[in-house]
């Protein structure tokens, strides 16, 4: 069943072409997922939400663009209202231009270079950081949000998102930094061994 | 972008999981919830049919429970009619009386009333201070031998024929009992009111 067959059986409601397009999309939608929210629970919670709006509102879904672009945008939103709604983080205090002067985005990967996380490590490094990082992290990095779209979609205003995109990336480095220390004493306790 | 968001991105960008069955087995059930309260020109006919059916149901009920309402109102109507009825002939009758037998036939209508509903003449007697029973005056003669010659006596002759018009007997005994004997029917009369209080 082809992406076009799909969409018109998920119109007329057929319970085959929704199951179809679950099974197409669902893994990505759920790993995309996982990095929004802290745990399955609440990750299937929000993947349950999602598709209930996409295969109630597939009819709205215009050909221009892709499905899985479409799905992944519906996703975003309903975590991030999912957020909202459950645990009303999003209070963000703006920072001012002196503090963001002071952050200086220092954040490389120097003394990670050809070091090769998982993805599950990688992914628990992102649901380790504060909510509000967390948010912004993954919409600056994977959706290429601006800071301003950003700014748009939390309400807050673009030097906060800024601010908050520099500590969030700062945190990752130092964790992935302690990552890399913990595997390298690992390995010179097996090589004494 | 940094380096570090060069790191995440390619390796989670394009990243899968497995989501658990769960999730489907929710959505299947959750989905025909959500449809069948949006509107749809497909299932037109069902929400007309439902409306149709609705409407009949609503109707109806509201149908049943006035018709209901008015005949119990017409009943009790019925009800408060008759007693009025009877009420409005007994003052008629009343009404040609003096004070005298007209306070003295109320206290003996709430007695033998009150008498008949509860332990009947047994209880009249135990509540006489001169110990005396009911069917017999204070020479100790009894109802049937107290001859009343009504045609002579016109003081109680509406009171009599008030009393024939009532259907039950134990009330024409208390007629006899109260012609008879004044100064009992006043202490009773004084003891209701005291109930009363």
């Amino acid at each position: 069943m082809n992406e076009q067959n799909i969409i018109k059986g998920c119109i007329a409601y057929d319970n085959a072409a929704q199951k179809a397009l679950y099974k197409l999309y669902a893994p990505k939608m759920y790993s995309i997922c996982l990095r929004y929210v802290k745990d399955t629970d609440e990750a299937k919670d929000v993947m349950q939400e999602c598709f209930i709006k996409v295969f109630t509102s597939i009819q709205k879904f215009r050909s221009e663009g892709s499905l899985e672009g479409w799905v992944k945008r519906i996703l975003v939103n309903t975590a991030l209202n999912h957020i909202r709604k459950n645990k009303a983080v999003l209070q963000y205090v703006d920072a001012t231009e002196i503090e963001l002067a002071n952050l200086e985005d220092t954040s490389n990967d120097e003394g990670l270079e050809g070091v090769d996380f998982s993805e599950e490590e990688l992914l628990n490094q992102i649901q380790a950081l504060p909510e509000q990082y967390k948010i912004i992290f993954n919409l600056y990095c994977f959706e290429d949000y601006s800071h301003k779209m950003i700014a748009e979609q939390l309400s807050i205003s673009e030097t906060g998102s800024r601010v908050r995109l520099i500590r969030a990336r700062k945190m990752l480095q130092s964790s992935l930094m302690k990552l890399q220390q913990e595997r390298l004493k690992t390995h010179a306790l097996m090589n004494k061994w | 972008m940094s380096n570090i968001d060069q790191l995440f991105k390619a390796k989670l960008s394009d990243s899968s999981s497995t989501p658990p069955k769960e999730i489907w087995n929710g959505i299947e059930g959750a989905i025909p919830k959500r449809l069948f309260f949006r509107f749809r020109y497909e299932h037109m006919n069902v929400y007309y049919a439902s409306m149709i059916g609705l409407c009949f149901l609503f109707s109806g009920t509201s149908l049943f429970y006035t018709l209901k309402d008015k005949t119990s109102d017409a009943e009790q109507d019925s009800v408060l009619v008759s007693s009025e009825d009877s009420l409005s002939t007994e003052a008629n009758n009343n009404s040609s009386l003096n004070n005298t037998v007209q306070q003295n036939n109320k206290v003996n209508k709430k007695r033998s009333f009150s008498f008949s509903q509860e332990d009947g003449l047994n209880k009249q007697d135990a509540l006489l201070p001169i110990g005396l029973n009911s069917n017999a005056d204070s020479l100790n003669k009894t109802e049937s031998a107290i001859d009343i010659d009504t045609t002579k006596n016109s003081l109680f002759t509406p009171l009599l024929n008030n009393q024939e018009t009532k259907p039950k007997v134990k009330k024409e005994k208390k007629v006899v009992y109260i012609m008879d004997y004044d100064t009992v029917v006043n202490y009773d009369t004084l003891r209701t009111k005291r109930k009363k209080k």
